[in-house]
């Protein structure tokens, strides 16, 4: 597998006696989190089982109805990862499925899953819907959040993974009608209950969250007044997908709202009570589901009731500021003590208080409860049977790092471990795939499969032979479009040899008499007219190869999503419309030519860029799953910012785990420690990039397959509160040293201030961690010294997850929290004899001053330096704010959109040390997802150059986006690099000769396609 | 620049314009020169390679008459690194064509010294070959009444992109062969600059200031050629703003692609419209026919027309030659001029105009897909 | 997305159907045909189905990798061949 020279003798022991471990994986729980855990492992050679309980994969996120902070479409982002999940050839999933038995030891394990009775066959169910519309008995659409019915047998969500219904077995009457409806036998009343055990080298925990139970606070209403939901029902009725079909109306009397009130921090942060910690995601989702709602509805007002606002993510400040600025959402920063609704018109008066005390009423048409989330239900039951620790919220505790837990070799991700949004839990769960991958890498590719070789027909001296095979798809097609008519359409098609119809042409009956056809009439092209070919062209593509056929003498036509189902009131018009779209397809069909792949050889080694906390983790990460590495560190020492920490929150030691890191990077034979250095050029593509490095003026070109930027990000050292110019005023890091070198003992005031260098317009982003940072320095002050009177002037305290208790100990043991406004800045005056800190206290009603023995200023995190210029050198992308940009804001977040290059650490935004080393692994583990493939595949339908033709313009050149076009120097005409190419087809328009082509859409099949759109 | 006087009372103007180029290539300046030459019956005048002193005899850079654009020669020269450095005597039209080129990779200005030269317009090569055949043709007293403007011959005139350019001066030139608003008779003006100036002075040119009456009919003639063209393109538009309109206007294309051979701009080595992906099968006519009840044959030429103008109308600089190649005469130069201006002017692109102005198609701006 | 051509700036081409459409104005029925984006407007003509929108079969869509890659002369053919309009999403 690797070419490295350690895991090249360990895989020669492996080959000699039979492993003892095993290179298969359990993961429990299908969310975003098990997904990505899932195909991180397959894509690095593992074989996956994917445990759902529930009849579908992909968790909560296909309820959402947008994500913020880009304000995609949360089900759009998610499907591809869905269709990737269930089209992996190493990934099984098994569904209504849950673990009863966990035995053995790390890397071989015995797993117990319990498979409930779905009382549908996956495999037979087409999901034409015929059930449904007999069933005569309806249940609460669950997916909905019960804002409307379905049927007892149902397919919760259109897009839903297995694409089959479900029996809800407690709410079935038995009456037998959906079994004698269904074409295929597909539906079994008694179906039982099965145990299954499996032999897994590790385990992944990912079971999700629940929503918090919001009828529990009575003082809201819920359950009780129609027009207050969780908002989660909300965003199912912002949801086109949802029972209004996104049309924003109120329960009670389908009017749409004027007024919407937002109340925050429902079962969260409750003092004192097990939900002593924050959501982490509520403040930003009601953000979002404010914006969107005005989307809908335009003049809308919406009011957001929390205590603190916090948006402490990478562009939530900035989402937060457009909120306020762009939507006008008003954000009110007092708790609503009750809601009542009003007998006429429904309305609700939500009473509450205001900081000065004074109590107001305020009538809103609409209340939507910002609900906290909980450990899913079912979790303690798992973790006692995964054997895991729990804390006392009942989310999975962590040791040592985060995904690791009490139980060797099983891991845990996403919010079991605690609150947190998509980004951290997708980064989160590459992390503890990668934990896996450094637990089983001497087995990695033992238990996988890989896809036989078919030999292929030549076909490139037969005349065009085509098959046009059309589905009824049940009657999702056939009640709209008429079939029949239109396969004798296609008969007469120019070049048709052969047109029938199928009932559900993806069956597998089906695809067996594709096949059959294909050689009975040698038939070399092959027109499906079904359904989308964005979810079923590459079950038919794959099909046709294996009847020897090149799967790319293909053509897919949607005549469902396209044509009956958006129709359906037009029959004969669908019908000609199918008729049209065939043809044009066959057209196109019949000058269709054979496509390969080409492939990129892989360098095994990897680049990682910054020898702080995330790149030491990264690249022990990178060698432990059998990488060879090279750490390239500017500076002449390893450690970063870790070499500033002197103690954390939760209690570890900075101190020990920096040791800990330097040594295993030092005495890793697969790591080479390049200090002092930096990267002054770089060449090449993924796969194979050529580096160069200068130490100390020494040159060195290096060769790797990837490269990991994790060059951190600086303190901003402040220009105002005399920093600089008074001794006693310090930055929250230099305190942290003084308190640790024992400096704060007799001090009797310390004050401390928030977002000195964030939020501001300089930088208008939030630091994230400067609000634990002061909560744990004013709890080690307090430890250390407890008379000194320590005080936080904050704007908002935006500690986050479970770090919410610290904040609750720390008002307990008596440190003081002071809001201030930014227009009312504290003010500071510094003269000789000490600092004296002014204040307006909003509770109090007036200024506070304060004789100030240390002010500490919490001035935040900014972009490294070098930005900029490792932004040109790796091409990679930077935010308005600076910081590298990753592909994908929401599940992308440790990639960039190339291939091959990755990003984790402080470069990537502000975080701490326990985040930045769980999105180093996760970067490793990403970087291993291509480093350990044989080869790279290319985009098959990459571009051509026709070299006879091309004069070498470089109109392609500048055209394309991806770096994938060039002028060969010596030959004058254009080329492609494979590797690069993402086959858009830019550059093909931009070449006025037609040399450039892009494969399975040249001109002259385009042209015979949009000729035979008119006739 | 310098400017210097070139004398051209005592002897011919051609004469004078020898000496000079031989001056150029004796100093140095340049080691060969590309430049308009007259066949031996003068019925003609195609561009020469002149290597040798004695190969410039029987130059004539100044004649109205063009037989294609030099542009398209000079790409041919400096595809490579021709080792010598080449002067090229050119229009305006044909400078700006180079630059377009320079800019597709197909030319390069390095080894070239532009020679540019006024040019008021240039006669359709057959009605200047019927002036030399019926005696009609005194190129002295031609350039004496161009240089005021006057540019038509017993009423006919230059070419009509000529009567509508109003690039009189070469642009990109670093020495100039000026004559508009000049008494071209008794004096031509060079101008140089600064550096092959110090060449120039070694030729015995006397130095001489700027002329402004030189400039102001210039400026004339230009305004009055701007005036009429944008008359000429408003009445196209409307002509054209209808289907059958332009239908019309089209209708005589035969499909030779002659106009695409002599655009110095299409550079393609075989045109898309040649390629495979323009060959119909029979049963396609008759079907198109059925659709429409009838169909011109041959069919395409609307396409091959539009499809032009949208490779190459970014860059056209309006030199004409499409519509001299044409053997039907088809208003090329208006349609090529009206489409093409309406595309410019959206990236407030001049083609021709400045070699570190990339070409629209390469860059992205936010705002080009506005409706307008 | 943009549409290529709206019905007061139509290019000038299809001389022979102008008479032939304003003789049966009121049944009109106009062809359109779409050339949408495999990533972006091919997948929300998708979601369009799957949420069962209904809107009027007059267009026909055609599946590209990227709207980038719509060559003018895919706009130009259709429109000369006797197509209403093309749009291009992306």
């Amino acid at each position: 597998m690797s070419s490295n020279k350690k895991n090249a003798n360990k895989g020669a022991v492996v080959r000699e006696m039979p492993a003892k471990k095993k290179g298969a994986v359990l993961v429990i729980g299908s969310g975003i989190s098990g997904m990505q855990s899932s195909l991180d492992l397959a894509e690095a050679g593992f074989k996956v089982y994917l445990i759902e309980r529930k009849p579908s994969i992909a968790g909560t996120m296909p309820m959402l109805d947008k994500t913020f902070p880009t304000n995609d479409c949360s089900m759009c982002i998610l499907s591809p990862k869905v269709v990737d999940v269930g089209g992996h050839m190493n990934i099984e999933v098994m569904t209504m499925s849950e673990l009863i038995g966990l035995e053995g030891e790390p890397g071989n394990f015995q797993a117990s899953i319990k498979t409930h009775p779905r009382y549908v066959d996956v495999d037979l169910c087409v999901s034409c819907g015929r059930c449904e519309t007999v069933c005569p008995q309806t249940v609460t659409n669950k997916f909905n959040q019960g804002l409307d019915e379905c049927k007892a047998i149902y397919k919760p969500y259109a897009q839903a993974f297995p694409n089959a219904y479900v029996i809800d077995k407690e709410n079935c009457i038995e009456c037998g009608q959906c079994e004698e409806k269904c074409g295929r036998n597909a539906i079994d009343h008694n179906m039982q209950e099965e145990v299954k055990s499996l032999a897994v080298g590790a385990v992944i925990l990912s079971p999700g969250f629940d929503i918090f139970d919001a009828g529990l606070r009575g003082e809201f209403g819920f359950g009780v007044y129609d027009n207050v939901v969780t908002s989660l029902q909300f965003e199912r009725l912002l949801s086109a997908s949802g029972p209004n079909q996104g049309h924003l109306i109120r329960p009670s009397d389908e009017k749409e709202p004027k007024k919407i009130a937002f109340i925050q921090c429902v079962g969260s942060r409750e003092p004192g009570k097990e939900r002593n910690y924050c959501s982490g995601v509520c403040c930003m989702y009601a953000t979002k589901e404010a914006m969107v709602a005005q989307e809908h509805a335009p003049g809308l007002q919406t009011s957001i009731f929390c205590m603190d606002v916090r948006a402490y993510g990478k562009g939530f400040e900035q989402y937060y500021k457009r909120g306020q600025d762009e939507y006008g959402i008003q954000y009110v920063k007092c708790m609503v003590s009750s809601v009542k609704e009003l007998q006429q018109s429904n309305n609700l008066l939500l009473r509450y208080s205001m900081p000065d005390g004074s109590l107001q009423e305020e009538e809103f048409d609409m209340v939507v409860l910002s609900v906290g989330i909980q450990p899913s239900e079912g979790t303690v039951e798992l973790a006692r049977v995964a054997g895991v620790g729990l804390d006392e919220f009942g989310f999975c505790k962590t040791e040592g790092e985060m995904c690791t837990t009490s139980h060797e070799g099983v891991f845990v991700a996403g919010t079991f471990a605690g609150p947190k949004d998509i980004p951290e839990t997708v980064a989160e769960s590459s992390a503890a795939a990668a934990y896996v991958s450094r637990l089983l890498s001497d087995v990695r590719g033992t238990c996988t499969e890989t896809k036989p070789d078919i030999p292929e027909r030549d076909v490139s001296e037969e005349p065009p032979r085509v098959g046009v095979f059309v589905c009824n798809c049940g009657i999702n097609i056939g009640s709209v479009i008429n079939v029949p008519e239109v396969a004798k359409y296609a008969k007469t098609l120019k070049d048709v040899a052969h047109a029938s119809e199928f009932l559900f042409a993806c069956a597998q009956d089906s695809l067996e008499k594709i096949k059959k056809r294909i050689k009975s009439q040698k038939l070399n092209r092959v027109v499906v007219a079904s359904c989308t070919p964005r979810t079923h062209a590459p079950l038919f593509q794959n099909a046709i190869s294996e009847a020897g056929l090149n799967p790319y003498l293909y053509e897919h036509v949607n005549i469902r999503e396209h044509s009956s189902w958006v129709h359906k009131d037009e029959c004969d018009k669908a019908t000609e419309k199918a008729k049209d779209l065939i043809r044009m397809s066959v057209a196109k069909s019949r000058t269709l030519s054979p496509i390969y792949t080409t492939f990129t050889d892989i360098n095994r080694k990897a680049l990682v860029v910054g020898g702080g906390a995330a790149g030491m983790s990264a690249s022990i990460s990178l060698a432990e799953q059998g990488f060879d590495v090279y750490l390239v560190e500017k500076t002449t020492e390893l450690g970063g910012n870790l070499k500033e920490l002197h103690y954390s929150i939760d209690g570890q030691e900075p101190g020990t785990i920096l040791e800990d890191m330097k040594n295993k990077v030092t005495d890793h034979a697969g790591i080479n420690v390049l200090t002092g250095s930096e990267v002054v050029e770089v060449g090449g593509y993924p796969g194979s990039y050529r580096t160069k490095i200068n130490t100390a003026g020494k040159m060195q070109e290096i060769v790797h397959g990837c490269t990991v930027l994790a060059t951190g990000a600086g303190e901003v050292k402040p220009s105002e509160y005399h920093y600089g110019e008074n001794p006693k005023v310090v930055t929250q890091t230099e305190l942290e040293g003084k308190i640790s070198r024992g400096e704060m003992t007799g001090i009797k005031n310390v004050v401390m201030i928030q977002c000195v260098g964030s939020r501001s317009e300089e930088r208008p982003y939030c630091s994230r961690i400067c609000c634990t940072q002061a909560v744990k320095n004013a709890l080690k002050i307090k430890e250390t010294n407890p008379a000194a009177n320590v005080y936080v002037l904050y704007r908002d305290i935006r500690v986050y997850g479970t770090k919410e208790k610290y904040y609750t100990e720390a008002r307990q043991k008596g440190v003081i929290f002071i809001r201030y406004e930014p227009e009312a800045k504290p003010e500071v005056i510094a003269g000789e004899n000490g600092v004296e800190v002014k204040i307006k206290d909003h509770i109090l009603g007036y200024t506070l001053s304060i004789d100030a023995d240390v002010l500490a200023l919490s001035t935040g995190v900014m972009p490294g330096a070098d930005n900029e210029k490792l932004s040109q050198l790796f091409k990679a992308s930077l935010n308005d704010e600076g910081f590298l940009l990753e592909a994908h804001m929401k599940l992308r977040p440790v990639d960039f959109a190339a291939d091959g290059l990755y990003l984790c650490g402080l470069a990537h935004s502000p975080k701490l040390v326990s985040e930045s080393i769980a999105q180093a692994n996760a970067a490793a583990m990403r970087a291993v997802t291509l480093l350990s493939k044989d080869r790279l595949q290319n985009v098959a339908m990459t571009a051509t150059v026709d070299e006879e033709t091309c004069i070498g313009c470089g109109l392609c050149v500048k055209s394309c986006s991806y770096d994938a076009r060039y002028i060969d120097e010596d030959t004058g005409v254009a080329g492609v690099t494979g590797v690069l190419c993402q086959g858009c087809g830019a550059c093909v328009v931009a070449c006025p000769s037609g040399a450039s082509q892009q494969k399975g859409f040249e001109k002259g099949q385009m042209l015979a396609l949009m000729k035979a759109a008119m006739f | 620049m310098k400017n210097f006087t070139l004398e051209t009372g005592t002897q011919n103007i051609n004469e004078a314009l020898i000496s000079f180029f031989q001056g150029l290539m004796e100093n140095g300046v340049i080691d060969a020169l590309l430049v308009p030459q007259e066949v031996k019956s003068k019925t003609a005048v195609i561009m020469t390679l002149v290597k040798k002193i004695e190969g410039l005899k029987g130059i004539n850079p100044l004649a109205p008459v063009a037989m294609t654009n030099a542009a398209k020669i000079v790409s041919k020269l400096t595809t490579a690194d021709p080792g010598e450095k080449i002067g090229v005597v050119l229009r305006s039209c044909e400078a700006r064509a180079l630059v377009e080129l320079v800019k597709l990779h197909q030319a390069s200005l390095d080894n070239l010294v532009i020679i540019g030269m006024d040019c008021l317009g240039t006669f359709d090569p057959l009605a200047y070959r019927q002036f030399v055949v019926d005696g009609k043709w005194q190129l002295e007293s031609w350039l004496n009444s161009a240089a005021g403007g006057e540019t038509a011959v017993e009423g006919q005139d230059v070419r009509s992109s000529c009567t509508m350019c109003g690039h009189i001066t070469t642009e990109h030139a670093q020495i100039s062969i000026g004559w508009a608003g000049l008494n071209p008779v008794e004096h031509l003006v060079i101008e140089a600059e600064e550096q092959i100036a110090d060449k120039i002075n070694g030729l015995g040119l006397k130095e001489c200031g700027d002329d402004s009456s030189r400039t102001d009919t210039i400026n004339r003639i230009r305004e009055e050629r701007e005036a009429y063209k944008s008359n000429k393109f408003d009445e196209f538009a409307s002509r054209t703003a209808t289907m059958s309109g332009m239908a019309d206007e089209l209708a005589g294309c035969l499909g030779c692609y002659n106009c695409r051979r002599a655009c110095p701009i299409c550079f393609c080595q075989e045109c898309v419209f040649v390629s495979p992906v323009f060959k119909h099968e029979p049963v396609d006519y008759l079907k198109w026919a059925e659709q429409k009840s009838v169909i011109e044959m041959p069919t395409d030429t609307f396409l091959f027309h539009i499809t032009r103008v949208n490779h190459m109308g970014l860059s056209c600089v309006g030199c004409g030659q499409c519509e001299s190649a044409c053997p039907n005469n088809l208003p090329l130069t208006l349609l090529f001029g009206t489409a093409g201006k309406k595309v410019q002017d959206i990236f407030s692109y001049v083609p021709g105009c400045n070699l570190d102005e990339p070409l629209p198609q390469t860059t992205y701006q936010e705002n080009e897909l506005e409706p307008r | 997305m943009s549409v290529a051509l709206k019905d007061n700036e139509r290019l000038p081409v299809e001389e022979f159907t102008d008479e032939v459409r304003q003789q049966s104005q009121q049944d009109f029925e106009p062809r359109i045909i779409g050339l949408v984006c495999n990533w972006c407007s091919y997948a929300g003509a998708d979601l369009a189905g799957t949420s069962r929108a209904q809107y009027s079969p007059n267009i026909r869509l055609v599946r590209v990798m990227c709207s980038g890659a719509v060559d003018p002369l895919y706009i130009l053919r259709p429109i000369i061949d006797g197509a209403d309009g093309v749009l291009v999403g992306g």
